[in-house]
């Protein structure tokens, strides 16, 4: 399982990435934030928003790919 | 048995040093509900800690090495094992001893039953020997055959030595006494009276054994979504090579299929008595009406676990129902794909039809036509297992012992129990029947006929694997007809009382209604003596039955390819899957290979069939 | 979760190749099963009370908070990549870094309690949600920094490595599992509701 979550590309490269989905968070959450002090009922707008941070957290720092090399051992 | 005995003090110590730490904090009495909520929570952990938690696991999380048990002969059972066939064992006995008190229970509502007017229980006591025998007999069809089967089995049929998580397998069993332990130890703060459902607001102002039943059957639901979770890694990540999707034998897939079921719902039975426990603890309003709560939040969330529940209890017994009759009738088991979907989409709609437990508690009417097309949808695929049992059966070489009697009289009891259900997942004869008779009838003819018959079933078609010995065929058989006979006498009448008005949960009733309860409650008594045969059988068989060799039903699955009972680890060299498991009645065809004989060689394969649902 | 390789397994004819698969598998399980406990709750919040909130909001500790989490994520992260890379100094620091906003999340956590309890307690409806769903996130963060401190410790005695670091990646995960249902949790009480 060496590398096996960063595809193998260099420390500082993974970092980076790891600065960028956390900078793309910050500004997805105050957008949020705003969306949500300026909006009458916000609940559906705010929904995308959710949605992609979620995404963004499972993609890049919960590796959800992962889960497709869990192909059942041996069969 | 040292560690039994260090569980025991440990468990102990936290109880104490939880509930006094707790009291010294806040003040009070250390009865209070909060202390005996820390109080067990610190019990708990001190037990599992005890038990063989932290020499064989915690230690290693500060680096130190991990201790390991020699224990050999049946010592191995009362101890922390991670041996699958001894944690099986340890489940079949502990469910079968929690089958048996949640009978005495039975019968003593049954007693109390039989005449109208106050006999032995006063209203109140009936309420809290009625919830008892829910809770206790609830947990027996949700862990009896997935714990004890499952763990022994599952592993064996993949051709695997263990499960994927051994410890925490053992964990998951090791989490049951203290289950066991809080619920008899409920009358000690007063017992709990609001059935097994726990409806609030009766649950949020009843006695405090209710917060013990809170705690204990959290900890059981703990134990379930570990052990699903063991069950579906093991099945996706451990069979052996050779063994795709398309060769699990069916009662994997059963196992696999109620797993699901039970990793993900549990929690919101969890979610739903945790409320419970805040509402009574905590002081939040969750279930309080006059504060804002919605006591039908509790039903929704309930529900939500507890049908689907309901397929936990039966998926794993359809499996192992399905299994007995293929080999006991010499045939390939009939549309095994289309049973494989049936499972599945049992599963999946199992957690979209939960709101027919609620017709009548004032939801949203909108809600009712959705929920009753979700609810008889249900019958599809179940339907679909009842034509395979049946036509697996049809033409087949029926090889009548007792798990064929059993595995028959199985179909006829669901089958009562599911055309029974139709009537109440039907909102118009719903309202009528709901909380009647009817449903107790209905429900015990799907949960102790689709469950407990199954479980019956496994027993005496893996006694001979799990034991190495035979049972007494003709008692087997003696006691199926007494069993089944009695059966009907007793629950066939509560149908009728509950369409005459008779309402479940309470300890009186109208005395026209007192002939068919003498009749059922007679045949209760019959019925629950018939048990005592079932002892005598499995004890005599253990003891002194004859010895039964590898495989005495000359059966085509794994397990059947190893000594009885199995070695250590299972197999002695890597077993490779060549073919379906239910090949019999065709030349030539095989199911597996070991790497140095070749065995398994009885059942042939249809070449060029069922090879569809193979994938990588 | 076994968090590392089980004694009894190593008799495991295929040990080597489908512990990681296995680990992984049954930590993806363990939180989806955590996912609809939070689910649960969540949906219990909108059931009893809709989206509605009370006006007295600490919405700039709640943008704090979740500060606090996603600065954790991106040193998780690190630690965990690090240790992926052999960089021993960066994982020891990025871990001890994760440890320590954990617990000022905690610490913000005490302080909104305390507010709370003034505002809105917990024999109101709002309050009731807002105290279960923060302290049931409150206590997995709990969990998480015991679990991290853990790991963190056995690292620096030097067990992990880049082809065997299973115990990293499984507590890193289950740290970002913990910021995801916060994503969750936050709009569900402090945003939904509206200005």
């Amino acid at each position: 399982m060496s590398n096996h979550s960063h595809g193998g590309r260099g420390l500082a490269a993974v970092a980076q990435r790891g600065w960028l989905t956390a900078g793309l968070l910050a500004i997805l959450t105050l957008i949020e934030y705003v969306v949500a002090t300026s909006v009458d009922r916000p609940t559906l707008w705010l929904l995308p928003f959710i949605v992609a941070k979620g995404a963004l957290i499972l993609e890049v720092f919960m590796h959800s790919s992962d889960l497709k090399t869990i192909n059942g051992g041996n069969a | 048995m040292r560690q039994l005995l260090r569980a025991v003090i440990f468990g102990i110590l936290g109880y104490l040093i939880g509930a006094a730490l707790t009291w010294l904090i806040r003040g009070g009495s250390m009865g209070d509900e909060v202390c005996v909520v820390f109080g067990y929570i610190l019990g708990l952990i001190g037990w599992l800690f005890g038990i063989g938690m932290g020499d064989t696991w915690v230690r290693e999380w500060f680096g130190l090495p991990a201790r390991k048990y020699e224990v050999t002969g049946w010592k191995r059972y009362l101890g922390f094992s991670t041996d699958h066939k001894v944690i099986g064992v340890q489940y079949l006995a502990t469910f079968i001893v929690v089958l048996l008190l949640g009978g005495v229970a039975a019968m003593i509502i049954r007693f109390e039953l039989a005449q109208a007017g106050e006999g032995i229980l006063n209203a109140d006591r009936y309420n809290q020997v009625m919830s008892m025998h829910g809770i206790l007999m609830v947990a027996v069809a949700v862990a009896a055959i997935l714990g004890s089967f499952g763990n022994y089995l599952v592993p064996i049929m993949i051709g695997a030595d263990d499960m994927a998580f051994p410890r925490l397998n053992a964990v998951t069993f090791w989490l049951i006494p203290p289950v066991a332990i809080g619920l008899l130890a409920a009358p000690t703060l007063g017992s709990f009276d609001a059935g097994w459902t726990a409806y609030p607001p009766l649950s949020v102002v009843n006695n405090g054994g209710q917060i013990l039943f809170v705690l204990a059957v959290t900890t059981f639901g703990l134990s379930s979504i570990l052990g699903g979770l063991n069950v579906i890694t093991t099945i996706v990540t451990m069979r052996a090579p050779g063994m795709t999707w398309g060769r699990l034998p069916i009662f994997v897939w059963g196992a696999f299929s109620a797993s699901l079921i039970s990793l993900l719902t549990t929690q919101f039975f969890a979610a739903s008595l945790i409320l419970i426990a805040m509402d009574r603890v905590a002081g939040t309003v969750f279930f309080n009406g006059g504060a804002g709560g919605d006591p039908l939040l509790y039903q929704h969330l309930f529900w939500f676990y507890s049908h689907p529940a309901v397929y936990v209890m039966v998926l794993p017994g359809f499996g192992a129902v399905l299994e007995t009759i293929t080999h006991m009738s010499r045939k390939p088991l009939f549309a095994y794909k289309a049973v494989v979907v049936s499972f599945l989409s049992i599963a999946g709609l199992s957690v979209i039809v939960w709101a027919h437990h609620m017709f009548t508690s004032g939801m949203a009417e909108y809600l009712h036509g959705p929920f009753m097309f979700a609810s008889e949808m249900i019958s599809v695929p179940t339907g679909m297992v009842f034509l395979s049992a049946v036509a697996t059966l049809w033409r087949g070489k029926l090889w009548m012992k007792t798990p064929l009697f059993f595995a028959m009289i199985w179909i006829f009891q669901f089958l009562m129990g599911g055309v029974t259900g139709i009537f109440l997942a039907d909102v118009v004869t719903d309202v009528s029947l709901h909380d009647s008779y009817f449903v107790v009838a209905h429900f015990h003819y799907t949960i102790m006929g689709g469950m407990l018959f199954a479980f019956l079933t496994g027993i005496f078609f893996w006694f001979p694997k799990i034991t190495g010995r035979m049972i007494n065929d003709r008692l087997g058989i003696i006691f199926a007809l007494w069993l089944t006979i009695a059966f009907q006498l007793t629950f066939l009448p509560q149908f009728w009382l509950g369409t005459n008005g008779m309402n479940r949960r309470i300890a009186d009733y109208p005395e026209q209604l007192e002939g068919a309860n003498l009749m059922s409650s007679i045949s209760a008594f019959i019925l629950g003596s018939s048990f005592i045969l079932f002892v005598y059988i499995l004890l005599s068989g253990a003891i002194r039955g004859p010895k039964a060799g590898g495989n005495p039903w000359n059966a085509s699955t794994l397990e059947w390819q190893v000594s009885s009972p199995p070695p250590e680890h299972n197999f002695s060299g890597q077993p490779t899957v060549v073919g379906h498991p239910y090949g019999y009645g065709t030349a030539g065809s095989r199911h597996a290979e070991f790497a140095d004989v070749t065995v398994a060689a009885a059942p042939p394969e249809q070449p060029g069939t069922d090879q569809g649902g193979d994938h990588e | 979760m076994a968090m590392t390789t089980t004694p009894e397994a190593d008799h495991s004819r295929a040990a080597a190749t489908y512990r990681p698969a296995a680990n992984r598998l049954g930590l993806w399980l363990f939180l989806a099963s955590e996912t609809f406990l939070f689910a649960a709750f969540i949906s219990s919040r909108f059931v009893v009370s809709g989206t509605d909130q009370p006006e007295h909001l600490n919405q700039g500790l709640a943008l704090l908070l979740t500060l606090l989490l996603l600065l954790s994520s991106i040193s998780a992260f690190r630690a965990e990549a690090a240790m992926a890379h052999d960089n021993r100094k960066l994982f020891h620091r990025e871990m001890l870094t994760t440890i320590v906003l954990g617990l000022l999340f905690l610490v913000g956590v005490g302080v909104e309690f305390n507010e709370a309890v003034a505002d809105f307690p917990v024999g109101t409806i709002y309050g009731s949600s807002f105290f279960m769903l923060i302290g049931l996130h409150a206590f997995h963060v709990l969990t998480g920094i015991l679990a991290l401190g853990v790991v963190w410790n056995l690292g620096r005695k030097g067990h992990y490595s880049s082809q065997d670091h299973w115990p990293v990646e499984g507590v890193v995960k289950y740290w970002h599992f913990v910021d995801l249902m916060w994503v969750a949790i936050y709009p569900t009480l402090y945003l939904f509701g509206g200005s």
